[in-house]
C-alpha cells in the first residue's frame, strides 16, 4: 500500500482537536483497541478538547447509522469495521449525507477493510479526500530506529533541541501538549509531566 | 488562527453552512441556474437532472437553484429535499421518493397545510405508508396472491404475483395510492398560490444507473402526471452506457465537469479561494499550484487548502508555505492512488499517453466514478494529484 502519513496517537490527538476533519485510519502494525485507548488519554491532556465516543458498529449499516445518532454531538469514532463486506461499505456511502459535516468522524480501518473500503465507497472518500494516515505505535513499543525517528521529527517541527525543550518546560514557557509528552517520555524526564 | 481558517476550507462542509457564512461562488453556476429555473416554471412537469461527479457541486447547486427559484417570487414553492436523509436507498422501493416529498411538506410547515385537517389526515396516511403498517387480508380474497408463511386464524399476508410484464411498466398501486394522497397537497397549495417545485439532491447516491431506473421508473412518472416539475442530482455514470436510457426519460440533463485548468477557470478557482479569504494564510503565488493539483474538482481544491494548512499547523509555522502545499497535493495523490490495482495503473497510463477511454469498460468507468480520470470536453486525463504520486511520465 502506498506511503502514507503515519501518526502517533498524541499527533492525531492533536489534528482532531485543531479542525472537524473525516478521517481514515489505518491500522496495520497496531492494535486498534490499544491505538484507540492511547489517543483517549491524549485527547484527555488537550483542555476543552472533545473525548473520544467509540461508536462500535452493530451487524448491520441500518444498526451503525442509529448508533452514530445517539453519539456525542461533536465526535464520533467508527471501529471494529473490519469485518465489514463491500456490500456494507456500499451501503454507507450512500447514507454519506448521514455524517453531519460539523461533527467529527474517524473511521478506524485495518488493510483488508481499508482495501474495500477505497473501492466501494467513493462519497465518502470525497469527503476524506487526503486524510487516509496511517496509526503509529504508541512511544512505549516503539523500535531504537521508530524512537530516534520521532525525536528528530519532534525537533523539526518545534524547532528545537533537546535541552531547549526540556529547559522550555522547567520554565513553564511551553504548553504540555500530547506531542510534547510524548517528546519528554521519550528523553525519559517523565519527571517533568505533572 | 487556524481553527477559524480550516472551518472556511472543510470538504465536508454542507452547503447550507458554507451559503450561510457566504462562501459559495455564485457566479460558478449563475447561467446553468437561470435555464433550470425557467424550464421548470415554464413547463409544469419538466424533468430536469443534473450530472456531475462526485464533489463537483451538484448540492450547492441545487441549494441556489432553491434560493433562486424562492427570491424570484413568481408564485412558485420550491421543495429541496435531500432523498438519501429521508429514505435508506439501499432498501426502498419505488414510492419513496413520493412519501419523502409528503414528509418534506410536512416539515415546511406552510400554514395552508398545518390548518387543515385534510392535509394533516393525507400526512398520517403518507407516514404509515412511508413507516409500514400492518395489514391483515382474508383467506381466498384475491387469488393472484401467494400466502406467506404467516397465518393467523385463516388470515395473512399476501404478495402479489405479476402474470405479465407489460412493455411499459404501469406505475404500481402502492406508488398509485401515494400519488393520489399528494395530489390533495399540492392542490392545497395551488388554492393559495403555490405552485409546487422539487429539488431532489442525493439521488447521485445511486451510482448503479438500474438503481435510479427504479426511481424514474415509478416515482418521476407519478411526478410527470401531477405535473410536478423536478431537478434531481444524478450520477456521472447516467452520461454513459445503460445510463442512457435512463436519461432518455428526462427533458433535459445539466452537466457540471471539472473547472478546466486554462487561464479562465484558474480565474474562478481563485475567486472561490478568494471569497473563503484564502489570502489570510496564503501567499497569491501558491493559488495556481493548488488550483492545478485540485484538477477543478471543486471539493478537492478545499481540501488540499485544509490539508496545506493542518501540514502548517504541525510544523508550528505561521503561514502556508510551499512545502505544505506540495505535500497536500501529493497526499491527495497518495489517497487516489491507494487501492489502485495493476491493471488501472495500466489502463491510467493508456490514456495518459493518448490511448482512448472506453464508456463501455467497468474499469474505465470506475476509474471515472471514482475521479481517478477526469473528464476534459471530449477527453479523459489523470486526476493531477494522482499522476504527481504515480509520477506517470508521456
Amino acid at each position: 500500500m502506498t506511503s502514507l502519513e503515519s501518526f502517533s496517537p498524541s499527533d492525531l490527538a492533536s489534528i482532531l482537536d485543531e479542525d472537524p476533519p473525516f478521517i481514515a485510519l489505518l491500522v496495520h502494525d497496531v492494535a486498534e483497541e490499544t491505538f484507540l485507548k492511547d489517543l483517549s488519554y491524549a485527547l484527555d491532556l488537550i483542555p476543552n478538547s472533545t473525548s473520544l465516543i467509540l461508536t462500535k458498529p452493530s451487524e448491520s449499516v441500518r444498526g451503525l447509522i442509529a448508533e452514530m445518532a445517539k453519539s456525542a454531538p461533536q465526535f464520533y469514532c467508527i471501529a471494529n469495521l473490519n469485518e465489514f463486506t463491500s456490500t456494507q461499505f456500499e451501503e454507507l456511502d450512500k447514507a454519506r449525507s448521514q455524517f453531519v459535516a460539523e461533527r467529527i468522524a474517524l473511521l478506524v480501518l485495518n488493510e483488508v477493510a481499508m482495501h474495500r473500503f477505497l473501492s466501494s465507497a467513493p462519497n465518502l472518500l470525497s469527503f476524506i479526500g487526503a486524510k487516509i494516515y496511517s496509526a503509529l505505535p504508541d512511544i512505549w513499543t516503539l523500535t531504537t530506529e521508530q524512537k530516534s525517528n520521532r525525536l528528530s521529527n519532534l525537533r523539526s517541527s518545534f524547532g528545537m533541541s533537546d535541552e531547549e525543550l526540556v529547559g522550555s518546560v522547567e520554565e513553564s514557557k511551553i504548553d504540555l501538549s500530547p506531542s510534547v509528552v510524548d517528546w519528554l517520555i521519550l528523553l525519559d524526564r517523565g519527571d517533568l509531566i505533572p | 488562527m487556524y481553527r477559524a481558517f480550516l472551518r472556511r476550507f472543510n470538504p465536508a462542509q454542507t452547503p447550507d453552512a458554507a451559503m450561510s457564512s457566504e462562501l459559495v461562488e455564485d457566479a460558478l453556476s449563475t447561467e446553468r441556474i437561470r435555464n433550470l429555473m425557467a424550464a421548470m416554471l415554464l413547463r409544469p412537469g419538466s424533468q430536469h437532472l443534473l450530472v456531475g461527479g462526485i464533489g463537483s457541486g451538484k448540492s450547492t447547486e441545487l441549494r441556489l437553484l432553491t434560493q433562486t427559484i424562492l427570491h424570484a417570487k413568481v408564485g412558485e414553492f420550491p421543495l429541496y429535499l435531500d432523498v438519501s436523509q429521508h429514505a435508506d436507498l439501499n432498501r426502498s422501493q419505488p414510492g419513496a421518493i413520493l412519501l419523502a416529498i409528503g414528509r418534506a411538506l410536512r416539515l415546511s410547515g406552510d400554514v395552508a397545510l398545518v390548518s387543515s385537517d385534510e392535509a394533516q389526515e393525507s400526512f398520517s396516511k403518507i407516514e404509515a405508508l412511508a413507516s409500514g403498517y400492518w395489514d391483515w387480508v382474508p383467506p381466498n380474497s384475491y387469488d393472484d396472491r401467494e400466502p406467506s408463511e404467516e397465518e393467523i386464524m385463516g388470515f395473512s399476508h399476501v404478495h402479489r404475483k405479476g402474470l405479465i410484464t407489460p412493455p411499459v411498466n404501469p406505475i404500481l398501486a402502492s406508488v398509485e395510492s401515494i400519488s393520489v394522497l399528494l395530489a390533495k397537497l399540492i392542490q392545497m397549495l395551488s388554492t393559495q398560490g403555490k405552485e409546487l417545485v422539487v429539488v431532489l439532491d442525493g439521488m447521485d447516491r445511486l451510482l448503479d444507473p438500474l438503481a435510479y431506473w427504479d426511481f424514474v421508473d415509478q416515482d418521476f412518472a407519478a411526478l410527470r402526471k401531477l405535473k410536478i416539475s423536478i431537478v434531481s442530482a444524478a450520477p456521472l455514470s447516467l452520461l454513459y452506457s445503460k445510463g442512457r436510457i435512463v436519461l432518455d426519460h428526462f427533458d433535459s440533463f445539466h452537466h457540471i465537469p471539472p473547472i478546466g485548468l486554462d487561464k479562465s477557470g484558474l480565474e474562478l478557482l481563485k475567486r472561490l479561494l478568494t471569497k473563503r479569504e484564502i489570502g489570510e494564510l496564503v501567499h497569491p503565488s501558491l493559488l495556481d499550484q493548488i488550483c492545478i493539483g485540485s484538477g477543478g474538482v471543486l471539493r478537492d481544491l478545499i481540501s488540499i487548502v485544509q490539508d496545506a494548512a493542518q501540514n502548517a499547523y504541525i510544523d508550528s509555522c505561521d503561514w502556508i508555505d510551499q512545502i505544505h502545499v506540495d505535500r497536500a497535493v501529493l497526499q491527495l495523490g497518495n489517497a487516489y492512488k491507494l487501492g489502485l490495482s495493476g491493471q488501472e495503473r495500466v489502463r491510467l497510463q493508456h490514456i495518459h499517453r493518448g490511448g482512448a477511454f472506453s464508456p463501455a469498460s467497468k474499469q474505465d468507468l470506475e476509474l471515472l466514478l471514482h475521479r481517478r480520470l477526469l473528464e476534459r470536453g471530449e477527453s479523459y486525463s489523470i486526476h493531477p494529484a494522482l499522476l504527481e504520486a504515480l509520477k506517470v511520465k508521456k
